[in-house]
């Protein structure tokens, strides 16, 4: 039953979605079918482009974990480095993406480097403030422990107050693997000068001559994209932390 | 293992993002890259002919293509040196200059703007019959300045931000949209909607739609360039076949009567009233007044110095 | 070990120890009993060097620590043998057949390879006691290590933990609000009131070893628990 529940609902927008296409025109809203077509006669195009933006998401969340992550450990262990940095890393957050992408192009050129920049700021952030809570979370009594038996304080940082924080990071990852989609595509919008091709190349291109289940094929490319992301991480960390981390299915 | 197969195909990707190998290349020639400020179509057929029919090589330039997006920045990669020629509108160089970008046009590919509003068939014809109701265009654009101020839409015509798609356009019958010759007419007749074409040419917006820029000052070859891309270009326009077939295998997202649409669409703005690679300095100081005007330079610029007509500066080459 | 006009007192200025003078002799076990909130834990924070007095002085004489903490404060990502071996690897002296020795000790030879989370508190608890013993202290210090555990499983860790302190002869702190736990496990009673921290009484206990639950009846363990208790009770009605 709890397995049939989101089906049910999946159909029912599935239904729902058919019955609105029918009254629409096709350039607004395909039916599902189109899309579904769109998709089977697109399929290579569509495999290319999906590869070439998940590499992008992927290097852009990788970049993100490292200096994220790293950024985190410095916060976490000075307070006085925090308040100096917290500001700009806010800015990280803030600004526009696209309007930055066209800067990055001049910067690194047409490719992957700039939707591999901007998949890394939007997922910065969430793993960036992810990463301090999870080291400041460290049970205090745990951090007696270490001190009682002489720790150092690289010691305490590689034996307790990181593992202690992978929950943490983790579920800054999981937050970040969406987002690291929707920012390399929006770098892709920019950035993609169609080669490689790459999904945000396709949304883009495909609305521009109103081929509109081409754009709607690409974005289910990009919900599963994100969503084989977000599942792939879910797995990892009940790999990594479920044996003794509890609420990771 | 299929986290293997994900990883290693993920490597070979980063891999083969990196620049493309550099062909084998005759001590003599130089080499050119050349920004194009869209992806590969017709209306940089030239160009691909140039480089496919031998005219460049013959001249002395080992050219690369190097196609471009939306917003491509072209006249900065001038800049950095990712490219030595830079394909960029005219208004678009001015305002560059303006702002401290040394680049220079040493040949006009369209001579006429290809600039305009696409209405139905059924809507306005003028655009003085255009008296409410709602466009879509690139709001804040210098064009976009220029009509409302010239025909004073300001509070009558609503401006609504156009970001590419051409989809609301046809599914709404009254709207009106920003469109250029080399490219929305023809996609929206692919779509089976019957459209006009507004020149904004013929309301006296009339910039040089796209120029072919070189670093400011020019480098000892850039004359050379020039009579090279005339001939190329008209290589293109007595025979487009060869590189309209390039153009559709490097963008095989435009259809094939898209493309045979946008070439014939742009031969009248490509040849303009002038002749084929002809630059005035009434059409630049035109341009350069209207962007005065509009706020868009500062008061007192002009467009001297921004173009150089080499083709006509130096002897006429021969004949390949 | 000894404290020696040691003071405590919080940044906020509120102070737990104010000029506290005790000796432990070598291999002595002493209980600590007190109403929660007296600052008997800070007494043991500052035996172990968690926290330095503001004054005075607390001498441990180059002891070997060992602390077991009020909850079993396992790390949950380390099975039970690398719990137990933390103290060693920690000094970079990795010593398996000494953690073994340690788990045989406290009977959870077979445990060694789970994780903390799949074993009971009890059992927990033992884990801890292990990484405690692991490391060879010369000063044991216990924080009312079996507060949060069932009455039976509490009767069983007091007879092992009997037997081992009988065995190693460590020099022992317990901190605990159990008066008879303190009857069974150590050789002195010292009864606390606070804050800030002042004893009330210090008494020997004149039991024989081995000590067992049987000992509960000894008249002398009441009459111990009996005038710790008025000590207590009159330090609530002051």
């Amino acid at each position: 039953m709890r397995r049939a529940l989101p089906a049910v609902v999946g159909l029912c927008a599935l239904g729902l979605w058919a019955a609105l296409s029918a009254r629409l025109p096709e350039v607004l809203l395909p039916s599902p079918l189109e899309v579904a077509r769109a998709l089977v006669d697109h399929a290579p195009r569509l495999g290319e482009a999906a590869l070439t933006t998940t590499a992008a998401a992927l290097l852009g969340l990788l970049l993100a974990a490292v200096f994220g992550g790293g950024a985190g450990v410095l916060f976490a262990r000075s307070p006085a480095l925090e308040r100096a940095f917290a500001p700009y890393t806010l800015l990280l957050q803030t600004v526009p993406v696209v309007a930055i992408a066209p800067l990055l192009v001049v910067w690194l050129g047409y490719g992957l480097k700039v939707s591999v920049c901007t998949a890394a700021l939007v997922s910065f952030f969430p793993i960036l403030t992810a990463t301090v809570a999870g080291l400041r979370a460290t049970p205090p009594e745990q951090l007696d422990l270490l001190r009682l038996y002489g720790a150092t304080e690289l010691q305490t940082l590689w034996r307790l107050r990181l593992p202690s924080a992978a929950p943490f990071v983790f579920a800054g990852l999981r937050s970040s693997a969406g987002l690291s989609v929707i920012g390399a595509i929006v770098g892709e919008f920019v950035g993609s000068n169609g080669a490689p091709v790459s999904l945000g190349y396709l949304v883009l291109r495909s609305a521009r001559s109103a081929d509109t289940p081409l754009t709607f094929a690409a974005i289910v490319a990009s919900t599963a994209l994100a969503l084989t992301l977000y599942t792939t991480l879910r797995r990892l960390e009940a790999k990594l932390i479920g044996a003794w981390h509890p609420g990771v299915t | 293992m299929r986290a293997a197969l994900l990883l290693s195909s993920l490597s070979a990707m980063v891999l083969g993002c990196g620049d493309p190998p550099a062909p084998p290349t005759g001590p003599s020639l130089v080499p050119v890259t050349i920004a194009l400020n869209w992806v590969p179509e017709p209306e940089f057929g030239g160009y691909y002919e140039g480089l496919l029919s031998g005219i460049y090589r013959e001249a002395g330039f080992d050219v690369t293509i190097l196609p471009g997006g939306p917003d491509a920045p072209t006249l900065e990669l001038l800049a950095t040196g990712q490219a030595q020629v830079a394909i960029a509108a005219g208004e678009e160089l001015l305002v560059r200059r303006a702002r401290g970008v040394e680049a220079v046009a040493i040949w006009p590919a369209l001579q006429l703007n290809p600039a305009g509003l696409m209405a139905h068939a059924e809507g306005p014809k003028t655009f003085e019959e255009i008296q409410g109701g709602r466009v879509a265009i690139g709001v804040g654009s210098a064009l976009h300045s220029y009509l409302w101020r010239r025909f004073a839409w300001e509070g009558k015509v609503e401006a609504v931000p156009y970001g590419g798609a051409i989809g609301p356009f046809l599914a709404d019958k009254t709207l009106i949209q920003q469109a250029y010759i080399t490219s929305e007419p023809c996609l929206a007749r692919a779509q089976g909607a019957e459209v006009t074409f507004l020149r904004a040419a013929d309301a006296g917006w009339n910039p040089y739609g796209a120029v072919v820029t070189v670093a400011d000052p020019p480098p000892p070859w850039a004359a050379d360039f020039a009579r090279a891309t005339q001939r190329a270009w008209e290589a293109y326009l007595k025979d487009p076949a060869r590189a309209n077939a390039e153009i559709a295998r490097l963008n095989d997202l435009l259809a094939p009567a898209v493309l045979g649409c946008i070439s014939e669409a742009q031969t009248p703005f490509v040849t303009g009233q002038d002749g084929l690679g002809m630059m005035t300095k009434a059409r630049w100081d035109a341009t350069a007044a209207s962007l005065v005007e509009l706020g868009l330079i500062p008061p007192g610029s002009s467009a001297d110095g921004a173009w150089r007509l080499l083709r006509v500066e130096a002897p006429a080459a021969p004949s390949p | 070990m000894r404290f020696d006009d040691a003071r405590f007192a919080w940044p906020s200025g509120e102070e737990i120890l104010s000029g506290l003078s005790l000796d432990l002799a070598p291999g002595q076990v002493v209980a600590f009993v007190g109403k929660s909130g007296c600052g008997k834990s800070t007494l043991l924070r500052l035996a172990a060097g968690l926290s330095a007095p503001t004054g005075g002085v607390v001498d441990v004489q180059g002891a070997r620590l060992a602390f077991v903490f009020q909850r079993p404060n396992l790390l949950p990502w380390r099975t039970v043998a690398e719990n137990v071996a933390l103290p060693l690897s920690l000094q970079g002296a990795e010593d398996p057949a000494a953690v073994a020795a340690a788990l045989a000790q406290v009977g959870l030879a077979d445990a060694a390879h789970k994780l903390p989370q799949a074993l009971s508190g009890g059992m927990q608890m033992r884990v801890s006691i292990a990484r405690a013993l692991v490391s060879q202290p010369t000063l044991l210090l216990l924080d009312e290590p079996f507060s949060a555990l069932d009455a039976l499983t509490r009767a069983r860790l007091h007879r092992e933990l009997g037997q081992i302190l009988d065995e190693r002869g460590f020099t022992t702190l317990l901190v605990t609000h159990d008066l008879h736990e303190a009857a069974l496990l150590a050789d002195r009673v010292v009864a606390l009131g606070g804050p800030p921290l002042r004893v009330l009484l210090d008494l020997p206990v004149a039991l024989d070893a081995p000590r067992g639950r049987r000992d509960l009846y000894d008249p002398r363990v009441g009459a111990l628990v009996r005038e710790v208790r008025a000590a207590l009770g009159e330090e609530a009605e002051a």
